[in-house]
């Protein structure tokens, strides 16, 4: 699970381990549509990029941003300690 | 609406009055029906007021002194949004989302938030945090999802107006099941700047309210584009409903297998409607809907998966009380955080993603999404519009669906192909099975939002389905 950054509990994990056998069982059904030749589509509508004017904005204003926050000290955020653990 | 508004200009009764009308209807009922997460009362009457000291002066935005409430992804600045999550439960957003600004620009009154499920995942409502919503039409029924809240919201008379998301169907599903009128907008149409995101490429704010004609008013003030959101389209071709008289409406009946017999019934007379109003019907083919919906999953899961790696515990949303160093902090304050179901699809959508699998089943199904959107560009050719069924059946029992994901998928089936095609469809009432409401949608090509709303005003006109109400005082007393 290092990708999701999920820690399932057993139960959770027996749970989870039916239904994803069962999804992916399910998407399998994808298999039945022949799809040589096709190309991949990520969007639905085709649409030029706009684009805005590259200018400079400041309106985020740290500490608005920063009460929202779990854990905060002089203007960054807290995290538990990284360093020193490898 | 149209009559609240006219009445407001009347001043029959005050803004204020209006307010505490929908404020006493939440008071009665939401208890029960749990349709809405926050209701903010204090604001709602300040609000109201101001409209009420001004009267005259501020009176010429179109939906001045209206009462609408917010799916709970949509950020508002200074009241909570929580996704229906836990991770979210003590979030307040630094700044309102563009389809928020945009309403609240155009004069409406917002009354709070509604529920729907965890992170707009489901179709049943059952996965909110704070508790499933109930349908208000037989309280043992899921009201629909993932906007319920909103869906039900409207049905039960609490408010008039309400914005939800449709990613795969959740705009028109709930509105099918309870009742009520949504717009899906064409991907792009609707800002999704501030609105919680689940699947990217899919996710497009849209309006629900009694009628088609309400629907396009909201439509009007949320549409539009918007800076703040690459993806939102600058097109110029408008909303305005069209009074097309002499319409070709396409009728996909293959799709029709599996759908309840007596829905089956309701669509075939709204086809007969649409034929007496001078319409013409063609038969039409949609291919690959089956696939279509292992398709969404696995690009809608995928994209959740990434979306949703931002909650972190970091920034915001909910930390683990207790952790050993970084690692374990992101692990235990997700885990905490996230509902089964949401679990589940980053689960499913980092699986798809993976080394060895991606082209297996995240490039299949994106091949997939083609085909059923180049099916659609070949139906619209020969047609305008698209006549087709919302649900498989009328609103299910609370729990009947929640423990068998494909199932519960499974609903979704006529509302997904519609969604990875990025199209605008209207879902509204027409008809009743054993004392439940059912819709049908109307799907028109990309940007068509106008014949869209057109064809779903004509036959609102001749109809009055969407004027049908649950009769909560006699079932739930006042």
């Amino acid at each position: 699970m290092a990708l999701s950054q999920l820690a399932l509990d057993t139960e959770d994990k027996q749970k989870l381990s039916l239904d994803l056998d069962a999804i992916i069982h399910f998407i399998e059904m994808m298999n039945q549509v022949d799809t040589d030749g096709v190309e991949p589509l990520a969007h639905a509508v085709d649409l030029e990029q706009p684009l805005r004017e590259d200018r400079a904005i400041d309106e985020i204003d740290r500490g608005v941003f920063q009460s929202i926050a779990p854990k905060t000290a002089d203007g960054f955020y807290l995290v538990p300690k990284v360093l020193d653990q490898h | 609406m149209q009559e609240l508004r006219r009445d407001l200009h009347d001043r029959k009764y005050s803004a204020t009055e209006l307010a505490q009308f929908y404020l006493d209807r939440i008071s009665a009922f939401n208890d029960r029906i749990n349709c809405f997460i926050t209701v903010d009362e204090e604001g709602c009457l300040e609000r109201a007021a101001e409209f009420d000291s001004q009267f005259g002066s501020s009176t010429t935005q179109p939906l001045c002194g209206i009462p609408i409430a917010h799916k709970d992804l949509f950020c508002t600045a200074g009241l909570p949004t929580t996704c229906a999550s836990n991770m979210l439960k003590s979030f307040i957003a630094p700044y309102d989302a563009t389809v928020v600004k945009r309403t609240f620009d155009k004069g409406t009154v917002s009354l709070g938030k509604t529920n729907m499920d965890e992170f707009a995942m489901g179709s049943s409502n059952e996965t909110s945090f704070f508790g499933p919503v109930r349908n208000p039409w037989n309280l043992n029924r899921v009201p629909g999802g993932s906007s319920g809240g909103a869906a039900a919201a409207v049905a039960s008379g609490m408010t008039p107006l309400a914005t939800g998301s449709d990613t795969g169907g959740s705009i028109r599903q709930p509105a099918s099941l309870c009742g009520v009128t949504g717009l899906k907008p064409t991907y792009g149409r609707v800002s999704r700047f501030g609105m919680i995101a689940f699947a990217s490429s899919l996710d497009q704010g849209g309006p629900m309210a009694h009628s088609a004609i309400d629907v396009y008013e909201l439509l009007a003030a949320m549409e539009g584009h918007d800076p703040l959101d690459s993806t939102s389209a600058d097109v110029s071709k408008t909303i305005l409903p069209e009074s097309n008289q002499s319409l070709v409406i396409g009728y996909p009946e293959a799709i029709f297998d599996g759908l309840d017999k007596n829905i089956a019934g309701c669509i075939e007379e709204a086809r007969a409607e649409f034929e007496a109003l001078g319409h013409t019907i063609k038969s039409v083919e949609l291919p690959h809907v089956e696939a279509a919906i292992a398709a969404y999953y696995v690009l809608s899961s995928a994209e959740a998966s990434t979306n949703l790696a931002r909650y972190d515990g970091v920034r915001y949303g909910h930390r683990a009380a207790e952790s050993e160093d970084l690692i374990d902090m992101y692990c235990k304050s997700r885990t905490e955080g996230f509902g089964l179901e949401v679990k589940r699809r980053i689960l499913t959508g980092t699986y798809s993603l993976s080394v060895g699998y991606f082209d297996a089943y995240y490039l299949k199904a994106q091949k997939i999404r083609r085909l059923v959107r180049d099916g659609f560009l070949t139906a619209f050719e020969n047609v305008d519009l698209i006549l087709a069924p919302v649900t498989p059946s009328p609103a299910f029992e609370i729990a009947s669906l929640n423990k068998q994901p494909i199932e519960m998928y499974r609903q979704d089936l006529y509302t997904i192909p519609v969604s990875l095609a990025g199209l605008p469809a209207l879902s509204l009432p027409c008809g009743f099975v054993d004392g439940l409401p059912v819709g049908m949608q109307l799907i028109g090509p990309h940007f068509a939002e106008g014949a869209v709303l057109g064809g779903g005003i004509a036959f609102q006109n001749v109809t009055d389905w969407h004027d049908q109400h649950p009769a909560l005082e006699a079932t739930l007393g006042s």
